[in-house]
Parts: C-alpha cells; structure tokens; sequence
C-alpha cells in the first residue's frame, strides 16, 4: 500500500480572519516497508501532514492518493484509508477512556463489526505486540498503569486494526529515558515486522538511529528531503533553520572548524567511535597547512 | 547552616494508600544562589521530593526547613511556598485567567498586595522572563515554552529566594524548552535566585552547581555534573541517560584511545580529540 500527497496545500479557517495556511504545495509519496522521519519545529506543519495522510483532514487543494486512487473522490470509501493506516496522536493515552485495558483495545475492532471471538484474538495479539503481556493486564484499568504502559495500550488499540502503515506524532515525547528507549524499541520492531512508519520526532539522534528517510518541514513546506546521512551531511543548514541536529554531527562540525579531519558522513554514535579511533591510529593530522 | 535555602533532613515519606516508601532517609542542603538539579526517572520518588519541600506533602519521618522554616508549622506554609515557589510541568494547568498579565497577578492579589504595587510587580516578573511584550495576550495564544515563561513569572512577581522547577520542560519542543532553560539560568545567575531543578533529561543537569540522582526513593548519587556523569554505567543501572559524548568516551576508551576522564559535551569531546589526533 501506498500513500502519495499530491500538490497538497491545508488552510485553516479559510475566508476568516483566523485563516492560516498550514501546508502549501506539499508533494510526497510515503513508501512500503520505509521508516520515515518527519522534522520541523512545532507549527512547521508536520501533525496536519500526517492527518492527511489517513485521510483526517481533506486538502484545501491538491489530492491524497491510496494506490494511485485519490481518498476524498465520490465513491472511494474511506474506511479503508482508516484500517490501512493507524494514526497515533501526541500523548495518545489522553485518549484511553475504558474500564479495562481490553476493553479499550478492543474499542476499534468492534466498530468495524468483528464477531467477538475475532475482537478477542486481536486484543492478545496487539497486547503481545507492544509488550503488555503480564497475566491479568487486559482486566485492569489503564488508569492504574504507569505513562509508559498507557501509552502501550493506546498503540495496541491502534494496531488491533492490524494497519499496514503507523503515523506516530512524537510518540516518545514526555517519556522518561528507559520508557523513551523501550517506545522507540518498539517501533523499531513494528518496522522490522514488515509496518511502514512515519514518525514525527523532534530528536535527531532518534532520526539518526531509526529513519530509512527524514523530510524536513519548515512554515508547511517540505525544504529538505533524504536519507539521514544525506540529511544530516547539511547539518548547518538545520541549525540555521533553529533546529537541533545529532550530537555526533556537531562534534563533527567542531572537529572540522579545529582543523581535524572528520568525516561529515559521520551522524551516529558507532560511526563516530570508528572515524574517531582510525583518525587517532593514523595520527595524520589535516586541514592545518 | 545559616545559608541554606532548602534543607532536606534524613526526609522519609509514604504514601497512606501505597505501603511503599515513596521517600526513604533524604538529605539534601542547597545554598543560597545555587542551580541543583534532581534526576531520576519515573517513579523515582523526585516530584514527592519537590511536594515534600513545597510542604504539599509532610515529612513521616525527618525534617524540611525552607528559608529556616519548618514545614511541619502549619502557620508557615504560605511564607514557605511564597519564598520558595513551585513550577509544575503541564504548561496548560497552571494558567488561570484569560490575560497574561492577570494570570501574573493571580498569586500577588492571593497574598494582599496592594493594588498600587502590582502593576510594577507584574511589568518586572514578565521582562525578567523575557514575555513583557505578551502582557496583553491570551495565554491560549502561547506557545508552550511561553505559557512555562509566564507561570515563571507568577512565581517570581511573588519574590521568591528559590524556584522549584517539577519537569517543567517535559511535555515542550526542543526550541521551548531552550526557551525556558536560558530563562531560568539567567534568573539564577543575575539574580540569584536559588533553582532546584527536577527533571529525568540528563542534558539539563549538565550546568547545574549540583546533581543528585534520585533511585527507589533515595538519593544514591551526589556531586558536580562531572563527578555524576562520568560514571555511565551506574546511570544507566538507574535506567537513566547517559551524555552521548560520554558514552563515546567510554567507547574509545575500552578501544584504548586515551580519553581523558570528565568528557561530557560535544567541545570537551572535539577537544580532547584534537589533543590526541594532532
């Protein structure tokens, strides 16, 4: 399955002095099986670009494509856009609601109409997915759960609808390190397991680590658009643009500007350990002529 | 010690509802003027701790003085949380009025000061934060490092000695949280107010005078950033985060590349580098 922004422009309250333009001419095609990053700082655009990607938000102009067929046409039905893509918004255990955990979990299975043995086999496998696996956890309340595990449920009510791409709108944000670390972990194996995920984060070093693609958006436009390590090779251009780029690149620009010839291939903690180490055991210094 | 701010003295706390301690045999002591940083992760007993000082919550065991002030003297209480004022982390429930500059005014007109008085209060507190030219606005219309600013501001209109800060930065961007992290370290420098300062980003305690790493309700780590955080393998047994410069030191190190001990930003990095590579 494939989801293609086309020529994508998203006003607000158009016609009224509230009126805002939040993405404009935004073109990008979301592919199978990729994990891709979204960057910008808040109001850049991101969380109303990854409402059209499900269909949440219908363009001002332009079209969003499933498969070559465009989402809001007469006719094409828009559920299907709904189940194919599972949108996870920011802090989504604000959402939780049911008495139980499986209960609650169960909540978007059962709107599509699913005999409860079906509903119930959903449950246990989207619980297992994201970890939640202690006996007796789906009788209890997601109230009594610790922020990390309530977020937990809240993704596993979303992968109950079995989707085949994750939008997670900074799904890590408010975690302490361990609970961040075990999240990103997660979604990390959701995409091993054969998910496309689109993933809006504000950290770098998580980009760093996890995005096959970053797409950085600035005042609802797409200025920059690649692989991390071709993303990051500019990584004084982000900075210009106020936002944060991995510590190991700012080592790098630090390294470059004393005279030391790190590589600016360089974005993740084990190249950095391995371009450090050769650079010491050559013993060459350089750029200092 | 006739200076100390805030003085956490072998401090136990439980919960009545919880039978585990939520606070076990605390000390603490922070001078007048300095930045102490708590880190700890969820759970760790660091926003009891903050409760405990704020006299939210009393000592089962032990004794808190704020500014001299016994918490456990109820008489006390509003002086202790006027001098000692208290950030929480959710910007969106601690703004009360519909106008900036009334929100700033809430905690002054709780405590009676004149009307006269206010306004010049009010005007100080916003430029200090930086928001004087949002007075006007709806703090809806905020962004949420601004709203962090303005409830700053309520506190300090309030002229406090000390500042708790609660994960005030937890739920902002990057860019929002820089906004109030700068804000705060200036209020410490230029005016010397004393700021504790809990959070579990291990990258905000870095500038502190002091980090104290809070486990299992106690305090297992005391010293300067450098003494703290050059031991990653405890932090990271308390589930805490460790600096990534100081990981890749580790690294090099167990690679045999001498990396001197202390590395914990990106410029002490690039300079122990340069010294060894040139």
């Amino acid at each position: 399955m494939q989801i293609t922004l086309d020529h994508v422009t998203h006003t607000y309250q158009p016609g009224s002095p509230f009126q805002s333009t939040a993405l404009e001419d935004v073109s990008l095609t979301i592919r199978p099986g990729e994990f891709l990053a979204l960057i910008g700082h808040t109001g850049s655009g991101k969380s109303t670009l990854a409402q059209h990607i499900n269909g949440l938000l219908q363009p001002t102009s332009g079209r969003v494509l499933m498969d070559g067929q465009d989402i809001h046409e007469k006719g094409f039905d828009k559920k299907v856009v709904r189940r194919s893509v599972g949108l996870v918004f920011q802090y989504p255990e604000h959402q939780l609601f049911e008495e139980t955990v499986a209960r609650d979990v169960a909540f978007g299975p059962r709107n599509l109409g699913l005999p409860a043995d079906e509903i119930d086999g959903r449950v246990r496998e989207a619980l297992k997915k994201v970890g939640l696996t202690q006996a007796g956890i789906e009788e209890k309340s997601p109230f009594e759960l610790s922020g990390g595990q309530m977020r937990r449920v809240a993704i596993a009510g979303v992968l109950a609808m079995r989707p085949d791409m994750l939008v997670l709108d900074e799904p890590a944000a408010g975690l302490d390190p361990q609970s961040r670390e075990d999240m990103l972990q997660l979604i990390a194996q959701l995409h091993a397991q054969g998910a496309t995920i689109v993933m809006i984060s504000h950290s770098m070093d998580d980009v760093a680590r996890f995005a096959t693609r970053a797409v950085v958006m600035e005042h609802g436009r797409i200025t920059m658009e690649g692989t991390p390590e071709e993303i990051f090779r500019h990584a004084e251009r982000l900075e210009s643009m106020g936002l944060d780029v991995p510590s190991v690149c700012r080592l790098g620009i630090q390294l470059r500007q004393m005279g030391v010839n790190c590589p600016d291939s360089v974005f993740r903690e084990e190249q950095a350990v391995q371009a450090l180490l050769d650079l010491w055991k050559e013993g060459k210094p350089h750029g200092h002529a | 010690m006739a200076d100390a701010i805030i003085q956490v003295d072998h401090v136990s706390f439980s919960y009545e509802e919880d039978a585990a301690t939520a606070v076990r045999d605390v000390s603490l002591t922070v001078p007048r003027g300095e930045f102490h940083a708590i880190l700890g992760q969820n759970g760790s007993g660091k926003s009891t701790l903050a409760k405990l000082i704020n006299g939210l919550y009393l000592p089962t065991e032990g004794k808190v003085t704020v500014c001299g002030m016994d918490t456990q003297g109820e008489k006390d209480t509003w002086e202790i949380r006027r001098r000692a004022g208290m950030v929480f982390q959710n910007p969106d429930n601690q703004l009360v009025a519909t106008v900036v500059e009334d929100d700033v005014a809430f905690g002054l007109e709780n405590i009676g000061v004149p009307s006269q008085d206010m306004p010049a209060r009010i005007e100080k507190a916003l430029r200090d934060v930086g928001m004087e030219a949002f007075a006007g606005r709806a703090p809806h219309t905020l962004s949420g490092g601004q709203k962090q600013r303005v409830a700053i501001a309520g506190v300090l209109a309030m002229e406090p000695d000390a500042i708790i800060f609660d994960e005030s930065t937890a739920m902002l961007d990057p860019r929002g949280r820089r906004e109030v992290m700068d804000a705060v370290q200036r209020l410490n420098r230029e005016q010397g107010i004393t700021v504790l300062w809990i959070t579990h980003f291990m990258e905000e305690a870095v500038a502190a005078d002091r980090v104290h790493v809070m486990h299992d309700g106690q305090i297992v780590m005391s010293g300067t950033p450098r003494e703290v955080f050059s031991d990653a393998e405890r932090l990271a047994a308390y589930r805490l985060d460790v600096p990534p410069m100081a990981r890749i030191a580790q690294a090099l190190r167990q690679k045999g590349m001498p990396i001197a001990d202390g590395v914990l930003t990106v410029s002490d990095m690039a300079k122990e580098v340069a010294r060894l590579c040139k």
